[in-house]
């Protein structure tokens, strides 16, 4: 799971011609676009345009159908409850409580606004690993610190996961087994307190070193990102499309 | 934890956007260049040790360790839980983007508390009572809020906020047993760590 966030392994069949920050703008537009409709022909529109960018993304079906199930595990939780508690027409009883139509209908929504959201996330970040994602989002104006702190984070997650699985590895040949006991806990409270310790003492030397080479806080960027024309067409095009999607309904209702 | 997007109402999510970002501009400006080293390890250590999945009853479940991410960063909680959120929404596809904001907040709003609430008893009560209510308070805390921003997203919601409080409870005291040894271990192999990154120069 981690190697997603590190290394950039897909390859693009019909890559999408846009620079990372306005990938990253086209993704939250969607997003907030989803949310915030509610018309049924909308969303079927906005699924249809996640989906475009799904098939322009050349995501293998099986990965993205794996990776939109696990999130769907925790929103089908969420809505578990909400055929139950919404007042309407009874579609079925279940041990007496009693199923209503606008229930299911409210959840499906739920789910299926999700289920957008998310497929175009990973579709429009498909080939993009996390550093250029957190130079993305520093060209959109979000703060430098906050970008050299997601930049340093992203870095140190795969070393402080190298080091969490040697000192589990050193715990398992020595006859370890978690189960539910206070041996358990504890041993794996000592293991996550001397990850800390580590990662304090590992901080330390980075500050130094970052020390030796004149580190002043600046961030320094590998290439400056420009949009070129063609580019601000293309996106100028899927902006035109999402918001005829979303007016859509408002349109016809004039 | 998670809340995905769809779920929410429109005005929890922009209070959920708001506050966030304000507690985040604070933390920024709480966080000196020379720290952000220290909160970067410290942050990507906790996103490692989210991944762990511990026993708990018949199923398992995943830690998030946010009562000492307070404790030891303070303010600097919310950049770095923004930061876990928006990487594992955007690569792992765990939550959602426009609630980003929400799921931040009940998050990094008990951290914050909770740090700010013990940091000054750290000295005054002892190691494993200290990591016990830090942990546990903060989930807690967490599962409050998450029920709130449910509970004031509408009355289809009711049922589901209730159900997600108690789920949380014997999550908040395997957190709390667990912070509890955490800090018991730090405590005894490097006390300083307790001082928290802002001590730290």
């Amino acid at each position: 799971m981690i190697d997603n966030l590190l290394v950039a392994k897909h390859s693009l069949t019909k890559p999408i011609r846009l620079a990372p920050k306005l990938k990253v703008l086209l993704f939250v537009l969607i997003a907030l676009a989803t949310v915030l409709s509610s018309a049924s022909v909308t969303l079927a529109g906005l699924c249809l345009y996640a989906g475009y960018f799904w098939r322009c993304s050349g995501l293998r079906f099986g990965y993205s159908f794996k990776r939109l199930m696990a999130m769907d595990v925790i929103v089908v939780f969420t809505v578990l409850l909400i055929p139950f508690s919404v007042q309407g027409e009874v579609l079925f009883t279940i041990a007496g409580f009693a199923v209503s139509v606008a229930g299911c209908e409210m959840a499906l929504i739920i789910i299926i606004k999700a289920n957008i959201v998310m497929l175009a996330v990973m579709s429009l970040t498909a080939g993009m690993d996390s550093t250029v994602f957190s130079q993305a989002l520093h060209d959109l104006g979000l703060p430098r610190r906050f970008s050299i702190l997601m930049q340093f984070t992203v870095r140190y997650i795969g070393v402080l996961h190298h080091e969490f699985t040697r000192l589990r590895q050193a715990m398992l040949v020595r006859g370890f087994k978690p189960c539910n006991s206070l041996h358990t806990w504890r041993s794996y409270g000592y293991l996550l307190g001397m990850l800390v310790v580590r990662s304090f003492d590992r901080a330390e030397r980075i500050l130094q070193a970052m020390k030796c080479r004149g580190f002043n806080g600046q961030f320094l960027i590998k290439q400056k990102s420009n949009i070129n024309r063609q580019q601000r067409l293309v996106f100028s095009g899927y902006l035109l499309v999402l918001a005829v999607i979303t007016a859509y309904p408002l349109l016809t209702a004039l | 934890m998670h809340i995905a997007d769809g779920v929410l109402s429109t005005p929890v999510l922009v209070v959920g956007i708001a506050l966030s970002a304000i507690g985040t501009a604070i933390g920024l400006r709480k966080l000196q260049d020379a720290q952000i080293p220290f909160a970067a390890v410290l942050s990507a250590c906790f996103f490692v040790a989210s991944l762990i999945h511990f026993p708990l009853g018949p199923s398992s479940v995943h830690l998030v360790f946010s009562g000492i991410i307070g404790l030891l960063l303070g303010w600097v909680a919310f950049p770095v839980i923004l930061i876990a959120l928006i990487l594992q929404a955007v690569f792992f596809s765990f939550g959602g983007i426009v609630v980003l904001g929400v799921n931040c907040l009940n998050m990094a709003l008990p951290a914050v508390v909770i740090g700010l609430l013990l940091r000054p008893l750290r000295n005054k009560i002892s190691p494993r009572v200290l990591g016990f209510l830090a942990g546990s308070s903060a989930i807690v805390l967490t599962g409050t809020l998450v029920s709130l921003s449910l509970y004031l997203s509408g009355d289809a919601f009711v049922s589901t906020a209730n159900a997600v409080f108690i789920a949380n409870l014997p999550l908040a005291a395997l957190e709390g047993i667990i912070a509890s040894f955490v800090i018991v271990f730090i405590n005894k192999v490097k006390p300083e760590v307790l001082n928290g990154v802002q001590h730290h120069d």
